[in-house]
């Protein structure tokens, strides 16, 4: 018995030693970075350009391998390699809230400095991602790409129901007679309502938070310092939304999704239930292409991008999937490196050709080959729609420095989940969520005490606010903090420069 | 110590060691660890590598305080309790099938002949609706050819095939076996497309008939709750005049019988009748209570005798009544749902009823799990004399069971009872993650999944050990309670 086991505990460390040895690190005889991100098919040809930009650039200086680490992008495997000191050298976020997060943790390093120095500051992407990419002031981060999303159509959808597509800006009450429309046509067939799996519906969801501000009302105060969900505006909106999903059935419920069999390829199931036409119509951004560009053998759909309806305001979001270096890594100035390359105009590039949403600098949106792909001429018009969305109606997440985003979005997913349920009224809900948030905005405080003399700074401010508005006065521009406000006021004449 | 003795003693820790090895790295140092954890404010926001200038410091008792407050662990908590209900149905059906499978099946005797032609009734049964138009989609036919497999290569195999496929649950990929499940409740998975015709039937016959007629279905059920009510209160009066047990043991079986009665008074649909099941209970009590101070017991009792065996028929009453009311109320509400055709549950997508479909799967997975081997065992360690006297005295099949072996294997279902009270307390994190999210609102998710999200994904190290060691003392204290009076009942 014992030679068994000896002769397994031998066996056991020959492996684990020819484990170690046929590690990537072990077998190069040069530096290897990884970089955690999402399983985007797109990352190989980004990989491989990239060792190409640094062969081409710095040959003689540096020479470093990076490979891409899909397995270990999760939240929360980021998150503790991150605080255990093996997190990956550059770390991948989507959205601002990751990003800021992370800062929160302390694992992003602060690049600012090296960054103008090396050419991928701020001033070298859209100015209005500067929340998704700094806090105070400092660039912890620089895009991959740059996301607004905006409503895909499945033409031939609405074509074989004998409607003609949606118009490029639409109302809220237009959204609603067209979608009720659709799903009545595809809906019934010879009086009878056809199977769960073959229901057809205007759009897999709708974000409230366009749709609130559309209307003017966003969930955070002008100072960022209050949540302020516990509004009709919001209670109308969730009662609206709940009425799309489950008496007009125009948004699918989460049986409705369970019913469709498919969940795979890139992003999920919903690319599929779009080019299959169970979805008419497909909330997402460019990057949507990657997979649509797969179906109809390579062929290419009929397609038209359409702005989200609106209540007289249109807006859409815009935000980044971004890089950022980790502060623990052991190659933090090879990693430099990678950030100069997504300034590239050769990543820029890559990004037009993948249609891996749009590019990091603006700038590139405006060529030919942005605009009008040769390869896709089914695709004409669609990149102008996200250009113009990005460059005129989208406005960033408002990002409160007093509370994490990713606590506000947990507890806003159990206010409007409880909602969903029907465990809780929309006025409930909306009432819950500014509760729970403004009670973590104290604990944050409490934990942050160095931000108070800035909260109480900001509280006078949103005091003299609430002042000027009731008086009709327009308020100063430096006063206000959430970008929607900014942006909003402005447009209707609110604000004073 | 002599020099072959060191080298045995030697020997025997280094064939240990790695199993030490681990339990010291893996399961000693954390739980010491999180045990100091739970007092302190280690938030990993805060407080890691990277920020050297925050210190981790002690508060006491302050995370276990902000358990009592924090609306989701209450709300976790419940849910948790809630999906342990369904472990006495688990252990029911874990008995069930070690006694099923106990016989011996191989050889064409008339109990395998009897099975062959009950395969042969689904196989054509199953035929005859798909022929009335079944919408058969693969994973139906799959299930159904399954179970006809299984019928027949057992009644060729004997019980080893049987005992084998029934043990399929517990060495199975608990991963694979969620998917699976979860397919199987899909809207249109086989178990909404097998309910999907006889919910149409209901709902015409439903349509069909007056509605006070289908109201008579709700009193009958009202007055079985009250039957049940009387029943348990007359098994309590026997006993303590059989001094079987002591006045003391009436207590927690009198309020278990209670209990439903005072919730039936909160959700019923006739105002004039809310109080009545709780009224009779009273009634009952109150006359049991001069009947004891009238009479005296026959026999002298001990303090407590008999509470464990008390508490476990209060149980089943008590789960009886929960029946009762929840059916009544399912036929009340009957004509109203009808009205538009009656459907089939959305089960994992739908607030209340993703609770009962994770219990539907749990008990599957209870049925034949290690606690069936428990009891197969437990069943061979029955003396065959006492069942020979049985029959020379002429006991019918229940009185068999009920008087030989309940009593021989309550030291097992002792056993099986206290480690499904801890697996349950602890459990629910897997199906949670694979199945639901812990949705929806919330309704799936458990202590042990909060914990997760606690610590992971918010960071919170300290407050989710807290959490950690509130449901350690939970368990604990149960299992205190369970070996104070299960081993009562076991003795009893």
């Amino acid at each position: 018995m014992k030679y068994i086991f000896l002769g397994t505990l031998l066996i056991l460390v020959i492996a684990s030693i020819l484990m170690k040895a046929t590690q990537p690190d072990a077998k190069s005889k040069v530096p290897v970075l990884y970089w955690s991100t999402d399983p985007n098919p797109a990352r190989t040809i980004q990989i491989e350009v990239f060792q190409e930009w640094l062969k081409k650039n710095y040959s003689n200086e540096v020479d470093f391998v990076m490979k891409v680490d899909t397995v270990n992008s999760d939240a929360s495997k980021v998150l503790i390699q991150g605080v255990s000191g093996v997190g990956s050298d550059i770390i991948g976020h989507c959205g601002g809230a990751n990003m800021r997060f992370r800062q929160a943790v302390g694992i992003l390093n602060p690049i600012t400095k090296i960054a103008k120095e090396m050419g991928f500051g701020l001033d070298k992407t859209f100015a209005v991602l500067a929340p998704d990419l700094s806090v105070d002031g400092e660039q912890y981060a620089f895009p991959l790409n740059v996301t607004t999303p905006q409503l895909w159509v499945n033409v031939d959808v609405f074509n074989k129901y004998g409607m003609k597509a949606p118009p490029s800006r639409w109302s809220i009450e237009e959204f609603e007679r067209i979608g009720k429309k659709l799903v009545s046509r595809a809906n019934i067939v010879d009086g009878r309502e056809v199977t769960p799996d073959k229901r057809v519906f205007l759009v897999p969801f709708l974000s409230a938070s366009v749709l609130n501000r559309s209307k003017g009302v966003d969930e955070f105060n002008e100072t960022l310092t209050a949540c302020q969900t516990d509004n009709p505006t919001y209670i109308e909106t969730l009662e609206l939304i709940f009425k799309w999903t489950e008496v007009d059935r125009l948004l699918p419920n989460a049986a409705d999704r369970q019913a469709f069999s498919t969940d795979a390829g890139y992003g999920g199931q919903s690319y599929q239930m779009f080019y299959t036409g169970n979805y008419a119509m497909l909330n997402s951004g460019r990057y949507a292409l990657i997979q649509l560009r797969e179906f109809n053998g390579g062929k290419g759909m009929n397609l038209k991008v359409v702005e989200f309806p609106n209540a007289g305001f249109p807006n859409t979001t815009i935000g980044t999937r971004a890089a950022a270096v980790y502060k623990g890594g052991k190659n933090i100035d090879l990693a430099y490196y990678f950030m100069q390359y997504l300034a590239s105009p050769e990543y820029n590039n890559t990004i037009i050709a993948d249609a891996d949403a749009l590019p990091p600098n603006p700038e590139a949106m405006k060529t030919e080959e942005f605009l009008r792909p040769k390869k896709y001429p089914n695709e004409w018009g669609c990149h102008e729609a996200f250009a113009n969305a990005a460059n005129n109606i989208a406005i960033p997440s408002a990002f409160s420095p007093f509370v994490l985003d990713n606590t506000v979005n947990l507890e806003r997913s159990r206010a409007e989940g409880e909602f969903k349920a029907s465990r809780i009224t929309a006025e409930e809900a909306a009432a819950k969520l500014q509760r729970r948030v403004n009670s973590e905005i104290q604990i944050f405080l409490k934990e942050n005490s160095h931000l108070m003399p800035e909260y109480e700074k900001r509280l006078k401010i949103q005091d003299q606010i609430d002042q000027y508005k009731k008086d009709g006065k327009k308020i100063p521009a430096e006063w206000i903090y959430n970008p929607f406000y900014k942006k909003y006021y402005k447009e209707k004449g609110m604000i004073k420069e | 110590m002599n020099s072959k003795k060191t080298k045995q003693v030697f020997t025997g820790l280094g064939f240990i060691s790695p199993n030490i090895c681990g339990f010291l790295v893996f399961t000693l140092v954390p739980l010491i660890f999180s045990m100091i954890l739970a007092f302190t404010n280690w938030d990993l926001k805060l407080h890691n590598m990277f920020k050297p200038e925050n210190t981790i410091q002690f508060v006491g008792f302050a995370n276990f305080v902000r358990l009592f407050k924090d609306e989701y662990f209450l709300m976790y908590f419940a849910n948790t309790l809630f999906f342990m209900m369904g472990i006495p149905f688990g252990i029911a059906g874990s008995l069930g099938a070690a006694m099923l499978l106990n016989n011996n099946f191989k050889g064409l005797n008339s109990r395998v002949w009897k099975m062959l032609i009950i395969s042969a009734i689904m196989t054509a049964s199953l035929a005859v609706l798909m022929a009335m138009g079944l919408k058969a989609t693969a994973l139906t036919i799959l299930v159904a050819s399954m179970g006809g497999l299984m019928l027949v290569v057992g009644a060729v195999g004997g019980s080893t095939v049987y005992r084998t496929l029934f043990f399929l649950p517990s060495f199975t990929s608990g991963v694979a076996v969620f998917i699976l499940w979860k397919k199987m409740y899909s809207p249109v998975g086989p178990i909404n497309i097998a309910l999907a015709t006889p919910l149409n039937n209901l709902s015409d016959t439903v349509k069909a008939m007056n509605s006070s007629t289908v109201q008579i279905g709700f009193w009958l059920l009202f007055a079985l709750m009250l039957l049940i009510i009387a029943w348990c209160f007359k098994v309590l009066n026997h006993k303590w005049r059989d001094a079987e047990i002591d006045s003391l043991s009436v207590i927690l079986p009198t309020l278990f019988t209670c209990i439903p009665a005072y919730f039936f008074s909160k959700i019923s649909p006739f105002e004039s009748v809310k109080w009545v099941p709780l009224a009779v209970a009273v009634v009952l009590l109150l006359a049991c209570i001069i009947n004891w101070i009238i009479k005296k017991q026959d026999f002298d009792s001990t303090p407590w005798k008999g509470h464990g065996g008390m508490i476990v028929e209060a149980l089943i009453f008590m789960v009886a009544q929960f029946i009762c009311i929840g059916l009544a109320l399912v036929i009340y509400n009957l004509p109203e749902m009808a009205t538009n055709g009656l459907e089939a549950p959305q089960w994992l997508a739908d607030y209340y009823w993703a609770k009962p479909a994770i219990m539907i799967m749990s008990l599957w997975g209870a049925i034949g799990s290690n606690n069936m081997l428990l009891y197969l065992a437990g069943l061979s360690n029955v003396p065959p004399e006492l069942y020979e006297a049985a029959d020379i005295d002429g006991a019918s099949g229940f009185q068999r069971f009920s008087s030989i072996t309940w009593p021989q294997l309550a030291p097992v279902t002792f056993f099986i009872f206290i480690m499904s009270v801890m697996g349950g307390l602890q459990g629910g994190f897997a199906t949670a993650r694979t199945m639901t999210g812990g949705g929806p609102a919330g309704s799936t998710t458990t202590l042990s999944y909060y914990i997760y999200t606690e610590g992971f994904n918010t960071g919170r190290l300290g407050y989710a050990s807290a959490i950690g060691w509130g449901l350690f003392a939970l368990v604990f204290s149960i299992t205190l309670f369970n070996w104070k009076f299960g081993s009562k009942y076991i003795n009893d």
